[in-house]
C-alpha cells in the first residue's frame, strides 16, 4: 500500500544513511533495517496523504523529456516556475518522478 | 517560496514521520532484543543528518542539535559536507569504554619560519591522548601535511591540521572522532598539559621555487576532504594560469618573485574557500520532485500535470505539497 519512491528524498536518504551506520557497528541487522524502511514507506505515504495541505502550481518553459514506464512517469522540465499564492521559485531544470496516485490503497501492496 | 506553506510545513511533516517511524518500529526492535537506546540513537542520527543536509529550514527553538554540525574556525561550509558521514551519536554502547579512556590533549606544532611570514609559528591542535603513545601522531602528521599548512595563516592552518588529525583518527577509532570534534570547538581551554612536537623540515624554501608552488597546490585539497589523499591531478588544472604567469616572470626577477608568491597565497586560498563554500555547487545539480500523479494529459505538444503528495528538493531546499498542477510544452 506504500510506494517506496520517497526513499529517494532528503528524509529517506538520511534515514538510510543512519541505518547503514548502525549496521556497520553491528548494532542492527540488514533485515531490521529493511523493516524500518518499510515502516518509513508507510509513514511517509500516510503523512503526505493526510497531513500536508499546501497546494501549488507550476509552469514550465519546456518539457524536455518524458518517459512512462511501469506506470511511473518521469519528466525533465526546463525553466520552471513554482508558485504558491504569491511566493515564486524559479528553477532551470527539474526532474519529476511520479507514481500512479490511484493505485495507493486500492491494490493493497503496490511497491514501486 | 520561503514563507509559503509548502516550505514552512516541511519540518513539522518530517518530524511527524520520524516520530511515526520510531514508534512504528519499536516493537520490531524489542522482538529482536535490541536495546531502546539503539532506537533513540537511530532517531538522533537521522535528525542530525537531516539538519546537516540544510534542506530543512531550522527554527530557533531547536538549538540542541546544532552542536553536531560546525566547528567554526575558518571553514564553515566545506566541513559540513564531510561531517554527515562521520556523525556518530555520542553514545555507542559497544565503544563506551574507549570513549571514557580517550582524553583529548592539546599539542603544539611549531612551524619553521618561511619567506613572506615572520618567524616560526605555533599551532595548537587537539589529539586523542592515545595518539601520543608510540609513533601514531608522527605517522598522521607527515611531512607533506605540515608542508601544506605552512603557507596558510595560523588559524586556518591549525583548523586544517585539526581536520586532518580528526579524519585520520576517526578512521582508526570512530568514538575518538566524536570527542575530537567536540573539543575542537572549545579550542584553547584545556592547556593544562601542553606537549610540544617540533617538526624539522627542510628550511630552504627560497632555494627552490618548484617546491613553493607545490605547497600552494596542496592546501586546497585538504580543505575539502580533510584527509591525506594524494590526488594532485585536479589541482593542476586550476593552477595552470598562475604557473604560466610565473614562468614569464621567472627570467629575471627570481628573488622578487618568491616574495610575490608569498603575497599571492592568501587571495588564492581565500578564493578557493569561497567556491568550496558555495552550496549551490553541491546541491544545484539535482532538483527533484518525487510525487504521485492523478492525471497526466497531453494535447499535441501541450502537457498538463496533476500531481499530489509530493516532496521537492529545489536548489537544495525541501518542499512538500498536497497538490501541484502544472503545464508545459514539449
Amino acid at each position: 500500500m506504500s510506494y517506496q519512491l520517497y526513499r529517494n528524498t532528503t528524509l529517506g536518504n538520511t534515514l538510510q544513511e543512519s541505518l547503514d551506520e548502525l549496521i556497520q557497528y553491528g548494532q542492527i541487522t540488514q533485515q531490521l533495517a529493511s523493516k524500518v524502511l518499510l515502516q518509513f514507506d508507510k509513514s511517509i505515504n500516510q503523512t503526505l496523504a493526510t497531513r500536508v495541505k499546501s497546494r501549488l502550481t507550476f509552469k514550465a518553459g519546456k518539457l524536455n523529456t518524458y518517459r512512462f514506464c511501469d506506470n511511473v512517469w518521469t519528466f525533465m522540465l526546463n525553466d520552471v516556475e513554482f508558485r504558491e499564492v504569491q511566493e515564486i521559485t524559479r528553477i532551470d531544470k527539474v526532474k519529476i518522478v511520479a507514481c500512479d496516485g490511484k493505485n495507493v490503497g486500492d491494490e493493497g501492496s503496490s511497491k514501486k | 517560496m520561503s514563507n509559503s506553506l509548502c516550505k514552512t510545513s516541511v519540518l513539522r511533516i518530517y518530524q511527524e514521520v520520524i516520530d511515526d517511524v520510531v514508534s512504528g518500529v519499536r516493537d520490531l526492535f524489542v522482538e529482536e532484543g535490541i536495546d531502546e537506546q539503539v532506537l533513540q540513537e537511530l532517531k538522533q542520527t537521522w535528525e542530525s543528518k537531516l539538519l546537516a543536509s540544510k534542506a530543512v529550514q531550522v527554527e530557533e527553538e531547536k538549538p540542541k542539535k546544532q552542536g553536531n554540525v560546525i566547528p567554526s574556525n575558518g571553514f564553515p561550509k566545506p566541513v559540513q559536507h564531510i561531517q554527515p558521514a562521520q556523525q556518530i551519536p555520542p553514545v555507542v554502547p559497544a565503544q563506551v569504554q574507549s570513549v571514557v579512556e580517550t582524553r583529548m590533549v592539546p599539542i603544539q606544532i611549531t612551524l619553521p619560519p618561511q619567506p613572506g611570514n615572520d618567524g616560526g609559528r605555533v599551532l595548537t591542535i587537539q589529539v586523542p591522548a592515545t595518539a601520543l603513545q608510540g609513533n601514531q601522531l608522527q605517522k598522521v602528521l607527515t611531512g607533506p601535511v605540515i608542508t601544506a599548512t605552512m603557507g596558510l595563516p595560523p588559524s586556518i592552518a591549525s583548523s586544517l591540521l585539526q581536520q586532518h588529525v580528526n579524519a585520520a583518527f576517526s578512521s582508526q577509532q570512530q568514538a575518538v572522532a566524536v570527542i575530537n570534534r567536540n573539543v575542537a570547538q572549545t579550542d584553547g581551554t584545556h592547556d593544562d598539559e601542553q606537549i610540544e612536537i617540533e617538526f624539522i623540515l627542510p628550511n630552504k624554501c627560497s632555494s627552490s621555487k618548484s617546491k613553493l608552488r607545490h605547497q600552494r597546490k596542496v592546501p586546497k585539497l585538504k580543505q575539502v576532504d580533510g584527509s591525506m589523499d594524494t590526488s594532485d591531478d585536479d589541482e593542476d588544472g586550476s593552477d595552470d594560469d598562475n604557473e604560466d604567469d610565473d614562468l614569464d616572470d621567472d627570467k629575471d626577477e627570481d628573488d622578487q618573485e618568491i616574495e610575490d608568491e608569498g603575497g599571492e597565497e592568501e587571495p588564492l586560498n581565500s578564493e578557493d574557500d569561497v567556491s568550496d563554500d558555495d552550496p549551490t555547487d553541491l546541491f544545484d545539480t539535482d532538483n527533484i520532485v518525487v510525487c504521485q500523479y492523478d492525471k497526466i494529459i497531453r494535447n499535441r505538444n501541450k502537457w498538463k500535470f496533476y500531481l499530489k503528495d509530493g516532496i521537492m528538493n529545489l536548489n537544495g531546499l525541501d518542499y512538500v505539497f498536497q497538490k501541484a498542477n502544472g503545464d508545459a510544452e514539449w
